[in-house]
């Protein structure tokens, strides 16, 4: 009797230990695909929240370029929108509420500059992650960038990506390139990807305020 | 019983620990005070073989830094422009060796200073600046020369990207150039960085986005009146 309890408890034991370790290979930790900066218990973020301060658009519709007109205004603010709608985040447009500018938002012809749009990070004056001041502290301004070179030939739905993409990086998102869904990734160029938050981009900005 | 808990905690704690120091890795790079932030930018175009580099490149050459630079705001951004001393042109303009030429980046992804590089660049279209190059791919077609003489390729440390340019770290410079001179002749462009649609596909693709642009705008000015009613 004693041995068949004996034997019962160890069954039951590892039967446990496997299950742990299936119920945490499929836990959360795992699953998250989406990226941040800075350690994986510190990481960098907008200091001042995204339920304050508001976004401005230096960007207008109606930029001709290319044989195209750039509604970039529409988009940036579009942009903003999903991220306002899908996530946690609920900064205002300056023009509406005045306020603190934390995002500024702009889109132009800047020539051959090798990308689609780029984010100048900001913490106080001091620009962070420039090339002699590493990324090692959070921002308290940020300056999305589209670059109208490289995108004559996206529809608006793929420039408005592009600007929900790099407002994602203004959140506190960096790339993602395990093959999640997600706006975040950035090893397709965005039109071959999606081109409005996914559900992970979703998880990682409500997750990192 | 009591014995069996402990276990079975002990092994939990392991296990979740395990799992979260997995996304250590990929932001480590970032506390050990590296330079620019390349994944701060997204790239038009990704660079998959030295042949499509080639293809895209105006001039390759070998060059050294001179130190100077200075920076340029424009509109909500600034860039830099780097001097860098012609020694070798292995692609382009000849008259250019023992010339000084400058290169065009954006401030907040600028190159590291180090010395001596093979630089694969385009001349610069653009309002920013007259008279100057870009690194192709921005920072893909930058590969550093060391001490050693050998082609170092580390913008994947600053989290940029790595498709080919493993397979030509290391080796050293006659070789790198070599494979190089190979290239260009069999330079080939880049693949394409928008989906191949047909005519219909992407005539559908540009009215579904054009509906999203109106659907944009009404939600827009919905929230404009919104407000302008709240005001009164």
């Amino acid at each position: 009797m004693k041995k068949t309890g004996k034997t019962k408890t160890r069954i039951k034991l590892f039967a446990a230990i496997v299950g742990i370790f299936v119920a945490t290979a499929i836990s959360p930790f795992k699953l998250a695909a989406y990226e941040y900066y800075g350690w994986w218990n510190d990481p960098l973020k907008l200091k001042t929240g995204i339920t304050s301060g508001s976004y401005t658009i230096f960007a207008t519709d109606g930029l001709q370029y290319g044989g195209k007109t750039f509604m970039f205004a529409t988009a940036w603010k579009s942009a903003m929108g999903e991220w306002n709608d899908k996530t946690e985040a609920a900064i205002p447009y300056h023009g509406d509420v005045g306020g603190v500018e934390r995002i500024r938002m702009d889109g132009y012809n800047h020539g051959m500059n090798g990308v689609h749009g780029w984010v100048d990070m900001y913490s106080g004056p001091k620009l962070v992650g420039h090339r002699q001041q590493a990324p090692t502290e959070s921002w308290d301004y940020v300056v999305a960038n589209i670059n109208a070179y490289y995108l004559t030939n996206h529809t608006y739905a793929q420039y408005r990506g592009v600007a929900i993409h790099e407002i994602g990086h203004a959140l506190g998102l960096a790339h993602e390139q395990d093959g999640t869904p997600s706006i975040m990734n950035d090893l397709l160029n965005i039109p071959n990807t999606y081109l409005v938050p996914q559900q992970d981009d979703i998880n990682g900005v409500n997750n990192l305020y | 019983m009591k014995k069996i808990v402990i276990i079975l905690v002990l092994i939990a704690m392991v296990s979740i620990s395990m799992t979260a120091c997995g996304k250590e890795e990929h932001t480590a790079n970032y506390k050990e005070g590296h330079s620019a932030n390349y994944d701060n930018a997204l790239l038009a175009t990704h660079y998959n073989a030295l042949e499509e580099l080639a293809y895209d490149a105006e001039l390759i050459i070998e060059a050294e830094l001179t130190g100077k630079s200075k920076e340029i705001p424009f509109r909500s951004t600034r860039y830099k422009l780097t001097e860098v001393n012609v020694n070798k042109v292995m692609k382009g303009n000849i008259e250019l060796k023992s010339n000084v030429i400058q290169l065009l980046e954006i401030a907040s992804l600028s190159m590291d200073p180090h010395k001596n590089n093979i630089l694969f660049l385009d001349k610069y279209e653009g309002p920013v600046a007259n008279d100057a190059y870009v690194v192709v791919g921005l920072y893909q077609g930058r590969f550093k020369i060391n001490d050693d003489n050998l082609v170092v390729y580390d913008a994947d440390k600053n989290n940029g990207v790595k498709h080919f340019q493993a397979s030509v770290e290391g080796l050293d410079t006659r070789t790198f150039e070599q494979q190089i001179q190979e290239a260009i002749k069999n330079a080939r462009p880049p693949k394409p960085n928008l989906p191949q649609l047909s005519e219909a596909e992407q005539k559908l693709a540009e009215e579904e986005s054009h509906k999203i642009y109106l659907e944009d705008r009404k939600r827009i000015e919905e929230e404009e009146k919104q407000k302008e009613n709240s005001n009164k």
